[in-house]
């Protein structure tokens, strides 16, 4: 096995702009409904991120940044808040994810903003995590539980 | 008259086709890396001049994406290249 590639520009460039991936990805997630973008799109954003960290500082750095017992959870983030948003639409009288009914605030455009917004947060996450999943697992190493 | 900035786009699209050739004939695998990175640097210039020719700020956006991910596909192909696997 060959010693891990030790060049101090591609470490340094990768360092310095994963933090700008990542907070492109939350401006992509918090900007879906006005701009090109969303959810998914974030999502995939900031697993490349974590990419690019695997790529440049080593995979058992990403792993230790985003660990198993984080990831697990939040792959079933998404869909869960995705049901619950919906019930709760229901339960306040309107059809499935019609967002309009819920009555917490009295302006019903923001009401819609607000909830679609929790919607992408949750589809965001949950694309986070499964893509950086699907990579760890096809980057092949040991069969570890991290 | 032809407007300057849709003048430049058409001659970087023109730019990306000659890089095209380059990466479908290049030699040798790094010709055509080189190749991809330039017609992704093309690519992002021309949205940029799409955003400020059609006034569509979102352009941008896409163009900055393409710019923060692309060094990531430069990096993985090198990588793959210099030790015959993307990881030790």
């Amino acid at each position: 096995m060959p010693e891990l590639f030790e060049d101090v520009i591609v470490r340094t460039i990768a360092r310095l702009m994963t933090p700008f991936i990542q907070l492109f990805a939350l401006y992509v997630l918090m900007h879906g409904h006005a701009t090109p973008g969303g959810g998914f799109q974030a999502g995939v954003m900031m697993a490349a991120s974590f990419i690019l960290i695997a790529i440049a500082l080593g995979l058992q750095e990403a792993k230790d940044r985003v660990k198993q017992k984080a990831r697990l959870p939040l792959e079933s983030f998404g869909p869960l808040n995705f049901v619950v948003i919906g019930i709760i639409c229901m339960a306040c009288g309107g059809y499935y994810l019609q967002y309009t009914t819920v009555p917490l605030l009295p302006s019903l455009q923001a009401v819609g903003a607000i909830l679609i917004s929790a919607v992408e947060v949750g589809i965001g996450v949950t694309v986070m995590a499964m893509v950086t999943t699907i990579f760890f697992s096809m980057a092949g190493g040991k069969h570890d539980t991290s | 008259m032809i407007e300057p900035f849709l003048l430049t786009a058409l001659l970087l699209v023109f730019a990306s086709v000659l890089c095209l050739y380059r990466t479908v004939k290049g030699p040798t695998a790094p010709d055509r890396i080189v190749a991809v990175n330039v017609i992704a640097t093309c690519t992002i210039v021309v949205h940029v001049l799409i955003a400020f020719i059609g006034n569509q700020p979102m352009f941008v956006d896409i163009a900055m994406t393409y710019a923060l991910l692309n060094f990531l596909v430069t990096l993985v192909a090198a990588r793959y290249l210099a030790t015959g696997s993307v990881f030790t």
